[in-house]
């Protein structure tokens, strides 16, 4: 009678504080899984645009998880400040001129935000802000080529009738393309530019072009995702335009050339044919578009080494050229 | 003031009635004195009885569900997730649910069938003229039993149903248990494991209360207490799934807050 | 003597009247149970209420201690104001008024020992085993039924669990004992035995009772005045002898089995 009762609340006594022990141990587990116990240190980012970040999501350095994003919180003129509590130990190894990025943590997985340790002496410090770049989102990075593809073709459609005038010695050109001449620096500085971009530029058609081959072929995760969807579309739309790009632009550097090198030559009458003034302005107008145009382009291909579909091919071909 | 209709008044004089039973019920909660004989009595019963039944269909829960979703996300490459997976999935929905479905089975039935057949069999109120309070003696120490011991139950049914999945995915691929209790654990956070414990509370108070109200005002005879045992159970499941969807609005507010 | 109604009894004396009740009535829904009921109860008597089943006999005792509440009217018991009390003056009265259920209303959970001593431990706040062990021994032994003090109530006959349940009300010692159909569903052996209780309790502890029944012959063994219950009210008054004489075709049926 008696001893069955209190046999009874041994039981129950043993079944609650089992269960109460378990209970704890995992808050400790899933506290120390999210340095909740551990002492942390605050640092705050401040992002153009964080492409779905999240309260949670893990903060990397060196691809070791060191913190937590705490919050994310957009403030002023639409640009969100990112709070990243990240464990004490780690802050010795991040400096004051760390940058933080968007990343993400597979292919298909959650964003994380990707902290560059740095270079200077002084160590982060708690509540300092790091810098930040924020990451081309792959939309805005098709948009900028094909607006570098069309700028660069009505470009070389002027510089085209430009050439094709002044080897026929039309205009007042000469008068003002002097040796030391403002716009003679200006054409020179585009034509090396274009050089330059002429190279680039077909280098990452190459490279774009292998990397669909292989995609084609079926190398690789990605491929699953790309033949099933619309992005080939705009890949193939992107490499059309990269390569006309690169071809006009060759074409267009080999032709200014000829026509710095005329002018240099002095051997002209060049100086007389280009009489047309409004044709002048329209040149000038045309060779800052040049200008313009190459660095958006540059802009272009270094966005597209950080995009994250891209990443690891760069990283690949950089490991390949080392070799 | 206008005559209602038969049926309306009705519903609306048992919907008085509940709301008086859950105000009285919540009040028992806090005011003494309390019977810690019977508590102990119903705790042993609610919890300790039913852990072998909460273990057992929760390590088979764990193990279903585990080998079921493998195979969607080894398509995508992504198999290491399935820890992570399963152990949102547990801790999040499927303890609380199992544990909570199977009380309200268990308990429920148990706890109106008791309390109807006391009831039809002037147990109460032989109670009653005796000087007890039956409702603070039979229904109070119930609805706390149950509402005290449904989170333990809980722990019990996360903890077992992510050792089956564990079992799952070792004999898969054998991965190590270190491993796979990062990869499980590293996924949780605070909030989940509150509004579990927060739900599975709500849940036993509601099997309680639920158990107790049909028992307590059993009428008719031994039918009555056989319709009592099932509008327990059919109740509590229902009022279950509902608790589960405000609760899961309310985190997923938090969560977003 | 026969009466038609009797409004009041002048015959008697107030100091001798333990429970008086005037105009009581109460109705379910739409169905009036109890119309207009005056009725006395006298220090020492056995008082037999017969009536047909549904009658409204039950009610009756049951609003004397408040298992149910009147509809209107006044009822004395032992000087409290029955329908004004508030708790703590209930729980004075009805540990004075016994009540012994048709169904015998044992705690199935407990053995026949807990069934005795539960009162003692809730009313009196004994809990010396010694103290106990000697009431409970004592009340069952007043019964007949020492052997089974072990035993749980379902291992008992309909007769011994009637009995029991009688012990388990006088164990307290009250002055007034409400019988609900002390022998309804038991053989005439068994029925004789509990009559013979009845009446060897009202000697020994000198109790006042109210014994609902149907049974004629119960009444004839257990009852000094017997009323006739029908439609809800008091229909005739006397001793048995003088009942048996009706000529009321109604009452005559009870009286000519």
């Amino acid at each position: 009678m008696k001893t069955n009762e209190v046999q009874q609340n041994l039981k129950l006594g043993l079944f609650t504080t089992l269960g109460i022990v378990i209970f704890l141990l995992g808050v400790y587990f899933v506290g120390s899984q999210n340095s909740v116990f551990s002492k942390t240190f605050s640092a705050y980012a401040i992002f153009k645009n964080v492409e779905g970040l999240n309260k949670g999501d893990g903060v990397w350095l060196s691809g070791v998880k060191i913190g937590i994003v705490k919050d994310v919180r957009i403030f002023q003129d639409g640009k969100v400040i990112v709070h990243l509590s990240l464990k004490d130990k780690q802050n010795e190894f991040i400096k004051k001129n760390a940058t933080a990025t968007i990343g993400s943590d597979g292919l298909v997985g959650n964003k994380i935000v990707v902290i560059r340790p740095g270079d200077v002496k002084q160590i982060l410090q708690d509540n300092d802000t790091i810098n930040s770049s924020s990451p081309t989102d792959t939309q805005e990075l098709f948009d900028i080529a094909k607006d570098v593809g069309e700028n660069t073709r009505s470009l070389t459609e002027d510089l085209k009738l430009l050439v094709a005038k002044m080897n026929k010695g039309e205009g007042a050109v000469g008068e003002m393309l002097n040796d030391d001449g403002v716009i003679s620096k200006d054409i020179r500085f585009a034509v090396a530019k274009l050089k330059e971009t002429t190279i680039q530029t077909s280098q990452a058609s190459a490279q774009l072009n292998s990397m669909m081959n292989k995609l084609n072929n079926g190398e690789g995760l990605i491929n699953r995702l790309a033949t099933d969807t619309t992005l080939v579309t705009v890949f193939n739309e992107t490499f059309d335009n990269v390569k006309a790009v690169s071809r006009n632009a060759a074409s267009m550097s080999r032709n200014l050339e000829e026509v710095v090198q005329k002018l240099n030559n002095k051997e002209n009458a060049v100086g007389l044919i280009l009489t047309d003034t409004a044709f002048a302005d329209k040149l000038k107008v045309t060779v800052d578009n040049a200008k313009s145009a190459s660095i958006k382009l540059d802009e272009n291909l270094e966005a597209m080494r950080h995009n994250f579909l891209f990443r690891r091919y760069f990283k690949k071909k950089a490991k390949e050229t080392a070799n | 003031m206008a005559e209602l209709p038969v049926s309306m008044k009705k519903i609306l004089l048992q919907a008085a009635d509940v709301a008086k039973f859950v105000g009285k019920t919540l009040s028992y909660f806090v005011k003494p004195p309390f019977e810690v004989k019977e508590i102990l009595k119903q705790c042993f019963a609610v919890g300790y009885r039913s852990l072998f039944l909460i273990g057992f269909t929760s390590f088979i829960a764990g193990v279903v569900f585990t080998r079921q979703s493998r195979p969607s996300l080894a398509s995508f490459g992504a198999e290491s997730w399935l820890p992570s997976l399963v152990s949102q999935a547990v801790v999040r929905a499927l303890g609380p649910l199992i544990t909570a479905l199977i009380c309200a089975g268990k308990l429920g039935s148990n706890i109106s069938a008791e309390l109807g057949s006391m009831r039809v069999s002037e147990q109460i109120d032989a109670m009653e003229v005796s000087g007890v309070r039956p409702f603070s003696y039979l229904v109070s120490s119930r609805v706390i039993a149950t509402t005290v011991m449904l989170p333990i139950l809980v722990i019990y049914a996360d903890l077992i149903a992510l050792f089956g999945s564990y079992v799952t995915v070792n004999s898969i691929n054998g991965s190590s248990l270190s491993l796979f209790i990062n990869e499980a654990l590293g996924s949780i956070t605070y909030l989940d494991i509150f509004s579990s414990i927060i739900k599975a509370i709500l849940f036993g108070y509601a099997i309680g209360v639920i158990g107790c109200y049909t028992g307590y005002y059993a009428t008719g005879g031994t039918m009555g207490v056989g319709k009592a045992a099932n509008s327990a159970v059919v109740t509590s499941m229902l009022s279950i799934f509902i608790i589960e969807l405000i609760v899961l609005q309310f985190v997923t507010f938090l969560r977003q807050g | 003597m026969k009466t038609e109604t009797i409004p009041t009894l002048p015959s008697v004396g107030e100091s001798e009247t333990v429970v008086k009740i005037r105009n009581l009535n109460k109705s379910f829904g739409e169905r009036a149970v109890l119309k207009d009921l005056s009725i006395d109860l006298r220090q020492g008597e056995n008082l037999v209420v017969i009536g047909k089943s549904g009658a409204g006999k039950s009610v009756l005792i049951k609003c004397l201690v408040r298992l149910i509440e009147p509809d209107s009217g006044e009822i004395n018991v032992l000087g409290f104001d029955v329908p004004r009390l508030d708790v703590k003056q209930l729980r004075e009265l009805r540990l004075q008024v016994g009540f012994s259920f048709q169904g015998s209303a044992l705690y199935d959970s407990m053995t026949v020992r807990e069934n005795l001593e539960f009162p003692l431990r809730r009313n009196l706040g004994i809990t010396n085993q010694e103290e106990l062990n000697q009431a409970v021994e004592e009340s069952l032994a007043d019964v007949g039924l020492s052997h089974t003090i072990e035993q749980y109530p379902t291992e008992l006959s309909g007769g011994m669990k009637k009995r029991i349940g009688i012990a388990r009300t006088l164990i307290l010692k009250p002055k007034i004992m409400l019988y609900d159909e002390p022998t309804a569903g038991l053989d005439p052996i068994t029925s004789g035995e509990i009559n013979d209780l009845i009446v060897k309790f009202r000697d020994k502890y000198n109790t006042s009772s109210i014994i609902i029944t149907h049974d004629i012959s119960s009444a004839r063994a257990t009852g000094d005045r017997i009323v006739a219950l029908l439609e809800g009210t008091i229909k005739m008054e006397g001793t048995f002898d003088e009942m048996k004489l009706t000529k009321d075709p109604e009452l005559a049926q009870f009286f000519n089995y």
